[in-house]
């Protein structure tokens, strides 16, 4: 969610999903796992932000490749 | 940053996204009123290379959309297809789905199919800007006039020129608008651009974001934040004068500069011209996608002013904002200074 509710119920809501993130628990029931990734500087990721630009761009990648071999 | 490296280098290339490099399925929301993204999303979606890729143009706010049951849904019917391989049918949503703002009272148009976005129909017409009556019209003003505003103060409105439609109209797309001005003061200006909407009494109209029925029970309209996350005023257009230069996005094929709509103006910003005090300069500037809708006798209102004058993200954050304007700026009209709207519009 945002700083404002913009209209939302609290109760459509779980307090889990992130800021601008879909809710996991609503997405947990239709059979989805949803994950939030800091990216690299930003919250526990460690290193610089880089405001987009190709390095995010890569951590991006590399995140949904090592995602793709979690089963 | 912008102060650092004020023109197109290495460092702004790297922010930009080769769109074209996209194949992979797409989900795309789009919506008019927020500052931020329209621009951007209309692009992704439109010169990505991804064969398979939705649009869905919002009347909201995106958070707000964002958590709608109806929205959520059709999300998953998305994923559900492509990540998970169900024959949900998916594929036979409508590929474009446009909204259209009505403004003030009036709800909004949602969920309607169209073969584009701008639709293939839609008819590019020229108003000219005449100085003279502070009006819009289809015929170029036969004698040239000047009309000017303070660009300095926040309390200056700037110049305004209407334009009072006699049938059912609907703006769907870019608009973009060509203005010839000059400054006496200073060798460069600042040029902000807004739409708005009249009602047949002379009322200039916002539109929600959130609609009155989604906020909490009993809320009053006045009790509506004056922010844009909640209110939208109208579509904005902005241009440095020594940045007027026009290009063509070098990311893009051949095939999708000829899909370009005949009001998407691409601005180069790799050089500073300046404009010799007195000297009149053409401007090109783009204005955001954007859906306007129009009854018979309401009217189009086009502003030009010397500072930003859009709602603000926060409360008391407008005045933040600074620009180089000091001084008078003129926009000059007629045969030899043919200032133009054009507009993306369906009947």
């Amino acid at each position: 969610m945002g700083p404002f509710r913009m209209g939302i119920p609290y109760q459509r809501l779980s307090g889990y999903e992130t800021f601008q993130g879909l809710n996991p628990p609503e997405w947990a029931g239709r059979g989805y796992a949803i994950m939030d990734v800091d990216a690299r500087g930003a919250q526990k990721s460690e290193g610089d932000i880089h405001f987009w630009g190709q390095q995010e761009a890569e951590d991006i990648y590399d995140t949904v490749e090592w995602l793709s071999k979690q089963g | 940053m912008t102060d650092k490296y004020p023109h197109m280098n290495e460092y702004w290339r790297d922010k930009t996204p080769n769109l074209p490099n996209t194949d992979v399925p797409m989900y795309v929301t789009m919506s008019y009123s927020t500052g931020l993204h329209t621009e951007g999303s209309y692009r992704g979606w439109k010169y990505s290379s991804s064969k398979d890729k939705w649009l869905r143009i919002h009347s909201t706010q995106e958070w707000h959309d964002l958590y709608q049951p109806e929205n959520t849904d059709d999300l998953q019917r998305f994923l559900d297809h492509y990540l998970l391989g169900k024959g949900n049918g998916w594929e036979t949503t409508p590929k474009v789905r446009v909204s259209l703002l009505r403004y003030g009272d009036s709800p909004d148009i949602s969920h309607r199919p169209e073969d584009d976005y701008p639709p293939s129909r839609t008819q590019y017409h020229t108003l000219f800007l005449d100085s003279a009556n502070a009006k819009l019209s289809h015929k170029k003003p036969g004698s040239s006039s000047t009309t000017s505003y303070k660009s300095g103060p926040w309390e200056e409105k700037g110049v305004h020129f209407t334009y009072a439609f006699d049938k059912y109209t609907e703006i769907l797309g870019p608009p973009k608008i060509k203005l010839f001005m000059s400054t006496p003061d200073q060798n460069d200006m600042d040029v902000f651009i807004k739409l708005r909407k009249v009602d047949v009494d002379g009322n200039v109209l916002t539109s929600l974001n959130v609609p009155m029925k989604l906020q909490p029970h009993g809320t009053k309209l006045e009790q509506i934040d004056n922010l844009v996350l909640y209110r939208h005023e109208g579509p904005m257009g902005r241009l440095r004068a020594s940045k007027r230069a026009l290009g063509q996005d070098p990311m893009l094929s051949e095939a999708q500069v000829k899909s370009q709509a005949p009001t998407e103006l691409w601005l180069v910003c790799d050089k500073e011209e300046k404009v010799p005090p007195g000297t009149v300069v053409e401007l090109d500037i783009p204005i955001w996608p954007t859906s306007m809708v129009f009854n018979a006798g309401e009217s189009l209102r086009l502003e030009v002013c010397g500072h930003i004058n859009n709602l603000h993200e926060f409360p008391d954050s407008g005045r933040l904002h600074k620009n180089l304007n000091n001084g008078v700026h003129s926009v000059h009209s007629g045969a030899e200074f043919p200032s133009q709207i054009m507009l993306p519009l369906l009947f």
